[in-house]
């Protein structure tokens, strides 16, 4: 059986294809494949969707974001090599396609589970498990979005999907769970 | 809904926990076959104002009319809370966790568990400390028009209640998914058991300082 809504987005037929056979793979449900951002009637219809989006597109997707962020839609920019020289705001995350098959789909995997309302096991992906090291460590958002390359608006959406997954609300939780899986030093 | 023809004994049997709260209230002597209005009557209290913190504590979803409750008896009640947390749940906490370092000296996460323990106690009595010094008079207090302007303590008791609540909450769970394999259970089940009636006892008192206190003191600060 197929989970979530998704669609992709991106001019190129072979990232589209490949990104297809990535989310089929893992049964995440694809609605439409298109070439560019579709217009404002369209895209108000998409509630929870997972919408993987070519980077380029990021001036079109700021202006939809208001109603993109109203109906739960989780924005997930499809990059490569050089597009984190500047942080992107308007995506949840930023998948660079030169990433490893297996990295790309646990984050989406990751993503699908949050728009379909499904809690998932409280595995961290290597990238939540940084960040929540990070947090630990008592770095600040603005701290942990610079010394990854990532918007501000990205290290909080990873710390959402932190949270959700392990349970914990507080900083001092997290720091406590971090310090008793080994994510931290607790010497220093 | 708890109702003043109740037996209290009936009340306590039933929920074990809301026998140092009956206490606190000053109610935990010839209990014997007495409703809670013959209760307030013999030990002349308030019977409004005992039903809807007994009330409270016995429902997660109720809260008394604010007003049937009065500033200087509810005050009077949070201190006695605040005591019962520092001199009988605190130390328990701390009792419970030093007998599991004596059983499991060599077992590290106690040591991680213990820092954790003892940063949050410190914020918790912090936190305290702050309601008896900044909150508290506040109830006794004439207001002179610049100070009926500004009341940053009552936005800052808000937000301290949300963190004290989320980091308890936190580690009780954090807790159960690291019991160490040889541990003694009685232990571990004393350190859970003293842990949620902790934070049961904390949501409680938040929810009668966020929903109760602070509005009535915010109304004394606006007359």
């Amino acid at each position: 059986m197929q989970t979530g809504n998704s669609v992709i987005i991106h001019k190129s037929a072979i990232i589209q294809q490949g990104l297809k056979s990535i989310l089929l793979s893992r049964n995440i449900g694809i609605c439409d494949i298109l070439n560019e951002i579709p217009d404002c009637a369209i895209l108000s219809n998409w509630k929870n969707f997972l919408l993987l989006v070519d980077t380029l597109y990021a001036n079109e997707i700021s202006k939809h974001l208001r109603i993109l962020q109203k109906n739960g839609t989780t924005v997930i920019g499809i990059g490569t090599n050089g597009f984190l020289s500047e942080p992107v705001f308007c995506f949840d995350d930023v998948i660079d396609i030169n990433e490893n098959t297996e990295l790309i789909l646990q984050r989406i995997s990751g993503y699908v589970l949050r728009v379909s309302g499904i809690k998932p096991n409280n595995q961290l992906s290597p990238r939540e498990t940084e960040i929540l090291s990070l947090v630990a460590q008592g770095f600040s958002n603005k701290q942990i979005a610079e010394h990854n390359f990532i918007s501000i608006h990205t290290v909080i959406t990873h710390r959402k999907n932190i949270t959700y997954k392990l349970g914990i609300k507080s900083i001092s939780g997290l720091t406590l769970y971090a310090a008793l899986n080994n994510l931290v030093d607790t010497h220093r | 809904m708890i109702t003043e023809n109740d037996k209290l004994s009936d009340l306590i049997s039933k929920n074990i926990d809301l026998l140092p709260v009956v206490h606190r209230l000053g109610l935990s002597t010839q209990i014997g076959e007495k409703t809670i209005h013959e209760v307030c009557t013999l030990h002349k209290k308030d019977l409004k104002f005992i039903l809807g913190i007994l009330n409270t504590y016995s429902s997660a979803d109720y809260l008394p009319n604010p007003e049937n409750v009065e500033l200087t008896q509810l005050i009077e009640f949070l201190s006695k809370t605040h005591e019962f947390h520092k001199h009988t749940t605190i130390p328990r906490l701390y009792a419970s966790l030093e007998q599991l370092k004596k059983l499991l000296p060599n077992e590290k996460r106690l040591i991680i568990i213990e820092n954790f323990l003892n940063k949050y106690i410190a914020k918790l009595l912090a936190h305290i400390d702050f309601e008896e010094k900044e909150i508290f008079p506040l109830a006794g207090k004439k207001f002179n028009q610049e100070e009926k302007s500004q009341s940053p303590n009552l936005k800052k008791l808000f937000k301290q209640h949300t963190n004290v609540e989320n980091e308890l909450s936190d580690f009780k769970i954090i807790l159960i998914r690291h019991i160490p394999a040889d541990a003694d259970m009685e232990l571990i089940h004393d350190l859970l058991h003293t842990l949620a009636h902790f934070e049961n006892e904390q949501r409680d008192h938040a929810r009668f300082e966020d929903k109760i206190l602070i509005p009535k003191l915010f109304a004394l600060q606006s007359n």
